[in-house]
């Protein structure tokens, strides 16, 4: 058989798989629009394959690699299965992201990316797929969330998800110079340490660098990686700066729930938080830097009732705790900070839902105190009179307080059941909010 | 291990060059703009505009959270490194063959592709300017 008869029968057969996985329900939605994507997808690769002559083996390269993304596309969407990940959460993400995710297109002015979720193994499986756009002959854009297996249920951490629509959001041509220029001129720029490629690389290897990562230049220096190659041949810049970006953007659309997730995901995976990756700058200081914009944003310095009040200082005393003493991992300005936040703010709070709206005292404080009676926390209490009192909350504020709550009696409300009580209050609060809207 | 080495297939730059192609048989024939596949390379082109209006082609894979255990996805963005910089040139070839401002080439052109996508149709003195555009850019791209 020669290859485009070979690929032609592909073609089949991954036709066939389409209709045998995608024709079932999958997420709440059903699978019916990615069904269409999918078949459009394969209809245009084989329309491809049947034109390219026999010969022109680049481009039955080219649908050769196109046919087989496709084929793992379709196949992460089969494994999607609504048992192995928190819907409620994932319903409540969806609705927070949806504006800030629309795509300008030919089509219409604006939209909406398809998401799919699955769960696969690992705390680090935690991740957002978004299609590299050049390389996927498709209509619509299609976000693929991955979730810890182990975490199914563990919606308090789930918010690290705020870091990966970040960088979901990054890809998108409208939001990627903007955000790029605000955290340039507000953030790195008035830095001494992170103004250019060349400070960054020699705050990497200056000797005031904590003894860990100084072992870490010397092994990169005995592999012939000097300091002004460090970004060159080792490390990606621009991938260190999206970092700390996505850390920002998941701190400014979860609050303080963000700040519980990222410092103990982070740590968990890696408990000193001082290693140089390629990828990433270090833990440490993206957690010095996340402490340092809540305070600034103060999220922290709202005083609750006796009640919530210990619990509630027990949780940021707890991640402060983690703050790195040392001024070498300090190194953005207090105003940078600042001014990076107030415009990052600015902009975020032009699409609906996407900002965390700030916390009000007295809602912290009712999710609190049913969290410490083992109730779900919702926007729900009995009046005066006895009568059901319905009122809209936001499922960040249910996560917020899940986090206060996650301090109140550990022996008896460990975290497991914190994070179990919170995804019911996040499901229930749906049905809530759908009657409170009704009676309006 | 994979059973064949996985060679490099970015081949965003030929991808484009189809993609372009594809649009001017469409531009000379607008009714065909009617199938479905039909949106697969206009609404992809579309998307090629859009990220030269902003200058955001940063669309590298990452790697979750925090890397751990994932050296391929570090090795596949350090290999992408750069993919635009043959289309950046060739539709900077385009705009100054038709147009007077990137601006300009790129609102018209994109006026081009929404009137085939959503309409099929295409008003006639638009169809000289963005078939020479086009063409400019697969030759650009040779």
């Amino acid at each position: 058989m020669l290859p485009k008869q070979f690929l032609l029968d592909e073609c089949k057969n991954l036709k066939s798989v389409l209709q045998e996985t995608l024709r079932f329900d999958y997420g709440l939605e059903g699978s019916k629009d990615f069904y269409e994507e999918c078949e459009l997808r394969l209809t245009f690769i084989t329309d491809e394959i049947e034109q390219a002559p026999e010969d022109d083996v680049l481009n039955l390269r080219r649908c050769s690699a196109q046919l087989d993304q496709l084929s793992k596309l379709i196949s992460r969407i089969e494994r999607s299965s609504i048992s192995e990940y928190s819907w409620p959460f994932v319903c409540a993400f969806k609705d927070i992201t949806q504006n800030i995710c629309k795509e300008n297109k030919a089509i219409s002015d604006s939209e909406d990316p398809k998401i799919h979720v699955l769960s696969e193994g690992g705390l680090s499986s935690y991740k957002i797929y978004a299609e590299q756009i050049d390389r996927i002959p498709g209509k619509r854009r299609i976000l693929t969330i991955v979730f810890p297996r182990t975490l199914k249920h563990f919606v308090l951490l789930h918010p690290i998800l705020g870091h990966e629509i970040g960088h979901a959001i990054f890809k998108m041509t409208n939001h990627q110079s903007v955000l790029a220029s605000i955290l340039n001129n507000e953030l790195f720029t008035p830095s001494a340490n992170f103004s250019t490629q060349d400070t960054i690389s020699a705050w990497v290897f200056s000797n005031t660098a904590p003894e860990a990562v100084q072992k870490q230049v010397a092994f990169l220096n005995t592999n012939g990686i000097v300091e002004k190659e460090f970004f060159t041949k080792y490390a990606s810049l621009p991938a260190w700066l999206e970092e700390i970006l996505c850390d920002l953007l998941g701190l400014l659309i979860f609050g303080p729930s963000y700040i519980g997730a990222q410092c103990n995901l982070l740590l968990g995976m890696e408990p000193s938080g001082l290693y140089l990756s390629k990828t990433h700058p270090p833990t440490a200081l993206r957690i010095n830097l996340v402490l340092n914009a809540a305070k600034a944003l103060g999220y922290d310095s709202i005083v609750f009732d006796k009640d919530v009040a210990p619990h509630s200082k027990a949780f940021w005393d707890g991640v402060n705790s983690l703050i790195q003493p040392s001024d070498w991992f300090n190194v953005f300005t207090e105003d940078g900070i600042k001014n990076t936040l107030t415009a990052l703010q600015t902009y975020l709070s032009s699409f609906e839902k996407t900002l965390y709206p700030i916390h009000d005292k007295e809602t912290i404080q009712q999710l609190s105190r049913q969290l410490f009676k083992l109730i779900p926390p919702v926007g729900n209490c009995y009046n005066a009179e006895g009568e059901p009192d319905c009122k809209e909350v936001d499922f960040r504020h249910i996560l917020y307080a899940g986090w206060i709550a996650s301090e109140f009696d550990p022996q008896n409300l460990n975290f497991a059941m914190v994070n179990r009580l919170c995804e019911h209050g996040i499901m229930q609060q749906n049905a809530i909010s759908l009657f409170a809207n009704r009676e309006k | 291990m994979s059973i064949i080495a996985s060679y490099d297939f970015n081949d965003s730059t030929a991808q484009y060059k189809r993609f372009a192609s594809l649009a001017v048989n469409y531009v000379d024939n607008p009714a065909m703009a009617k199938a479905p596949i039909a949106q697969i390379p206009l609404e992809n082109f579309y998307r090629l505009l859009e990220m030269f209006r902003y200058d955001a082609f940063s669309d590298e894979p990452h790697c979750g959270v925090l890397e751990v255990n994932a050296h391929n996805d570090d090795e596949e963005a350090s290999s992408r490194s750069g993919w635009q910089n043959q289309i950046v040139r060739a539709l900077n070839a385009a705009v100054d063959s038709t147009f007077a401002s990137k601006n300009e080439a790129i609102n018209e052109m994109e006026d081009v592709l929404r009137q085939l996508v959503r309409s099929a149709s295409l008003e006639a003195p638009k169809q000289a300017p963005a078939k020479q555009f086009l063409s400019r850019f697969i030759t650009a791209l040779d």
